[in-house]
């Protein structure tokens, strides 16, 4: 049985985390290996017990403490390897000397979700292909009420938009480039946090403006006035559409306008940009995470209130 | 001097493309060197096509205005990006040496969605 966690980290890169548990967070595959239990932490030092039993060797249970986890894996890359290989000269890890890849694919940073994963483990000259489901822990109620506390400690706005992430696609790349060089850093890295530019037009109406086929928000004060879609036609990338609009509507807002096929603003509601939350009494929602159990001694009603009632 | 083609389309929606020929460097992923003014021509293939000419060249000078109006005369409009990375409010109807950067965006693929 093979134990396995991800969680997101700091970078490009998710922390790769495996421990090794028992019951739930488990990655289970047709017996190739018996037992793994490495710990990884970003700074690059780990731990490594391996208990094998790979076809058609067989090898016996082996402390390799000492060993180093690394990630060779690039920053852009969709596929995360581990690969761990011997750092001291332990005689008891003589048979163990090769290196040991893993690679996985489709690992999923939400907490709960189950994530079918693909493991390819390397044995001396050959690969072997692993499927495996991953299944994450499933939280105590502790835990969870904890987090519940949190959150309503929290502010009640999630945040601004979704960031851009970093693209594979050369072109883009080019594109968000030539970009920066238009609308300055300080302007760049907002388009980046936030995901769209505000422009202000010669007529004073303000433009917000979405990379790809997003639509054109225009406001006049604080409203929302018209949504304007113009898009460059072709396998242009999203950058280069949102270059034209911003060139565009600085230059000469009348033939923007002209371009635009325009969407009305009734109906339209922004999405709602506030966390829902649950307001029950706490002692409520943690009953219900232990499963209805009554958690402590029932207080007892005053005699008096009981008479009331 | 290395001859450089840059392809664009004839019309919206077609594969057929009309091929300008140059004989300016064409950049690579960096900017242009100290002294040398960019262009930057929108294309589907590339994200944006760079090539770049030195102020101080007259030949080069001479084969970037040509380059401009062979551009121009494709249907791609010049936009001069100013000091600081700012995009101008002017479009530019003639090449200008001095420019730091220009920007050529097809606007002849603009179309509303």
């Amino acid at each position: 049985m093979f134990f396995a966690n991800t969680a997101g980290g700091t970078g490009m890169v998710p922390t790769v985390y495996f421990k090794s548990v028992t019951g739930s967070n488990t990655v289970e595959f047709p017996g190739t290996v018996r037992a793994t239990n490495v710990e990884y932490n970003s700074t690059g030092g780990a731990t490594v017990q391996v208990e094998y039993d790979v076809w058609p060797h067989t090898l016996a249970t082996d402390d390799a403490t000492g060993w180093v986890v690394r990630r060779p894996g690039t920053a852009s890359s969709q596929w995360v390897q581990v690969r761990w290989e011997r750092a001291t000269s332990d005689t008891n890890c003589l048979t163990l000397a090769e290196p040991h890849q893993w690679a996985w694919e489709g690992t999923n940073a939400t907490s709960i979700a189950r994530t079918t994963m693909k493991v390819i483990y390397r044995v001396g000259e050959g690969w072997t292909d692993c499927p495996g489901v991953v299944y994450y822990p499933v939280k105590t109620p502790e835990e969870r009420l904890k987090e519940i506390l949190q959150a309503r400690q929290a502010p009640m706005v999630i945040g601004t938009r979704k960031s851009l992430q970093m693209s594979a696609d050369e072109r883009e790349r080019r594109a968000r480039d030539t970009l920066r060089r238009v609308l300055g850093e300080a302007k760049f890295r907002n388009f980046i946090k936030c995901g769209f530019v505000s422009v202000k037009a010669k007529s004073g109406r303000m433009y917000q403006i979405f990379p790809g086929h997003g639509i054109t928000c225009v406001y006049e004060g604080e409203k929302l006035v018209e949504r304007l879609c113009v898009v460059l036609t072709g396998n242009f990338p999203p950058t280069d559409s949102l270059i034209m609009r911003y060139i565009m509507i600085l230059n000469n807002e009348q033939q923007f306008r002209g371009f635009a096929v325009k969407h009305g603003v009734e109906g339209f509601q922004r999405r709602q940009n506030v966390a829902e939350r649950d307001q029950r009494p706490l002692s409520e929602i943690f009953k219900e995470l232990k499963g209805g159990v009554v958690i402590g001694r029932p207080v007892a009603r005053p005699a008096a209130v009981a008479k009331v009632a | 001097m290395v001859e450089n083609v840059l392809e664009l389309p004839v019309f919206k929606g077609g594969k057929a493309t009309v091929q300008i020929k140059t004989g300016l460097p064409e950049l690579g992923e960096g900017h242009a060197p100290a002294g040398c003014g960019c262009f930057r021509v929108m294309t589907e293939k590339d994200g944006d096509k760079r090539y770049s000419w030195d102020r101080h060249d007259f030949a080069q000078i001479q084969e970037a205005k040509a380059f401009f109006d062979k551009c121009v005369a494709e249907g791609l409009v010049p936009h001069r990006v100013g000091v600081d990375g700012r995009a101008s409010a002017e479009i530019m109807v003639e090449f200008d040496p001095l420019a730091e950067e220009i920007i050529f965006v097809p606007v002849a693929m603009v179309a509303g969605g």
